[in-house]
């Protein structure tokens, strides 16, 4: 089976440029909502402190202070976003890269441990992708890791579409059809007129239903399958994800699970010694 | 051969993310201690609505004790964004807004309703430092909150009341946490208030 030696590393390239883009998004619009950071904001450092800090000393207390109230978190957010861009247009083996790299897993491990609320799963699937990334570009040029990280990500968006679709397959209220215009219609996830919409069309809701649990649940197969078939379950996905950006807001979840189909191809491609 | 070495680490290392990745998506009562240590959220959750889809809506409301006894009526703070045309682009208020529903959701996952073990909580805390800060800020009022489920499945929508504070002493010009977010002081106050301040 033929290692695709020169093309993995672009691979990687392509993948990090799909997460920086998003990532982009998300860091400004933290700083678009900075207030919450402030003293009487969802995410007061006061607040915060009084439960994780569990320091006595001082001089740590000053400087987790000096990091992580309102001030230092806009330093490190505006390092994330010079670094995701840096990334934009840097080559993956580069010393820049590197940096940018290093420098935004930093800033998302330390903010991730500040806020201890708010992250969702495109959160945790970012995370995912520059870690793998870093591990498997930072230190040593070599084929054997960019193989392994690329074959993880894989993985990891195939264990992700899975257990979505199982642990759908496995609720009564997903089964009936209920569960689709059932979330649709929160203010939380739901938009007014797609849940007016869906509320009298118990057909095509109990279609809606299983379609996402099939196809879900299907990921599991969906690298063995012929590639036209392969091919079609990343086009529901994309469509997927889009849909939800624009009916439940969840915009991250877009760039955060395509930055992975990079790496899917690749372990289609790899799987059937292309 | 220190690459060698390396490789095989990285190896190792990915093959245990994956592998623990795999067993938390069962949930196993066990595994739950990794959340304590999973302190970058490192260990994925894939369970996106399901088994239990989301199809509740959670309200944060908040009224004003008076010196006098009386009560003001109860006050709604949003804690979902309202969606925009571009939301699918650009959505920031889902920042400020998911903590909240991430919050409440930590609090009833807790099952833990009353006494100091709710009040010396962070989702008590952020809920209660949200609360204090919003609106108008009298001296000398206390102030309490309550979470009220609305189930909006159905032709009727059900609402029940979920969790109720006890009353916090509001003081203008403080920093948030001396402003009702003393976890110890408000341990010991709402301990006194919260059983006749059960009843809305």
């Amino acid at each position: 089976m033929p290692l695709l030696q020169p093309e993995a590393s672009e691979i990687y390239k392509v993948i990090l440029v799909i997460c920086s883009f998003g990532m982009i998004i998300s860091t400004l619009e933290f700083f678009y909502v900075r207030r919450c950071f402030a003293a009487e904001g969802v995410y007061s450092w006061a607040v915060f402190s009084a439960v994780l800090l569990k320091t006595r000393s001082a001089a740590v207390s000053r400087l987790l202070n000096a990091v992580f109230d309102a001030p230092g978190v806009m330093v490190l957010l505006a390092i994330r976003v010079i670094a995701l861009v840096c990334i934009l247009f840097v080559p993956v083996y580069s010393l820049a890269f590197k940096i940018s790299l290093t420098l935004v897993i930093l800033s998302v491990l330390l903010l991730t441990w500040r806020r201890s609320f708010g992250d969702d799963g495109a959160d945790q699937m970012n995370s995912i992708v520059l870690i793998t990334t870093w591990l498997c570009t930072a230190i040593f040029e070599n084929s054997l890791l960019l193989r392994a990280g690329l074959w993880f990500i894989a993985l990891q968006a195939v264990l992700s579409y899975s257990t979505a679709g199982i642990a759908k397959l496995v609720s009564p209220t997903w089964r009936s059809g209920q569960a689709i215009s059932g979330v649709f219609n929160t203010g939380t996830y739901g938009l007014d007129i797609v849940a007016q919409f869906l509320r009298g069309q118990p057909k095509l809701n109990y279609v809606l239903c299983w379609s996402v649990m099939l196809i879900e649940s299907g990921f599991l197969v969906a690298l063995f399958l012929p590639l036209p078939l392969a091919i079609l379950f990343l086009l529901w996905g994309a469509v997927f994800h889009l849909m939800c950006a624009a009916i439940m807001g969840l915009n991250n979840f877009f760039w955060a699970f395509l930055s992975t189909y990079p790496a899917l191809i690749y372990a289609w491609l790899d799987l059937h010694g292309r | 051969m220190l690459e060698n070495l390396y490789v095989v680490f990285v190896g190792g290392l990915l093959i245990l993310w994956l592998v623990c990745s795999v067993i938390l998506q069962f949930n196993p009562p066990w595994f739950s201690l990794t959340e304590r240590y999973d302190l970058f959220m490192l260990l994925p959750r894939w369970t996106f609505f399901a088994p239990r889809p989301g199809m509740s809506d959670y309200h944060l409301l908040y009224r004003d004790h008076m010196e006098d006894g009386s009560l003001d009526p109860w006050i709604e703070i949003p804690i979902t964004e309202e969606r925009k045309p571009f939301s699918f682009i650009w959505n920031p208020e889902k920042k400020s807004k998911k903590i909240l529903s991430d919050v409440v959701a930590a609090l009833l996952q807790s099952g833990i309703r009353d006494g100091a073990a709710l009040m010396l909580s962070l989702p008590y805390l952020i809920l209660l430092n949200v609360v204090v800060h919003h609106g108008e800020i009298r001296v000398g009022v206390r102030r309490q909150f309550v979470l009220v489920e609305k189930l909006q499945h159905g032709e009727t929508p059900a609402v029940q009341v979920v969790m109720i504070s006890g009353s916090h002493p509001l003081q203008r010009s403080r920093p948030a946490a001396a402003n009702g977010v003393d976890g110890q002081k408000a341990a010991g106050e709402a301990d006194n208030a919260l059983a006749p301040a059960r009843s809305i």
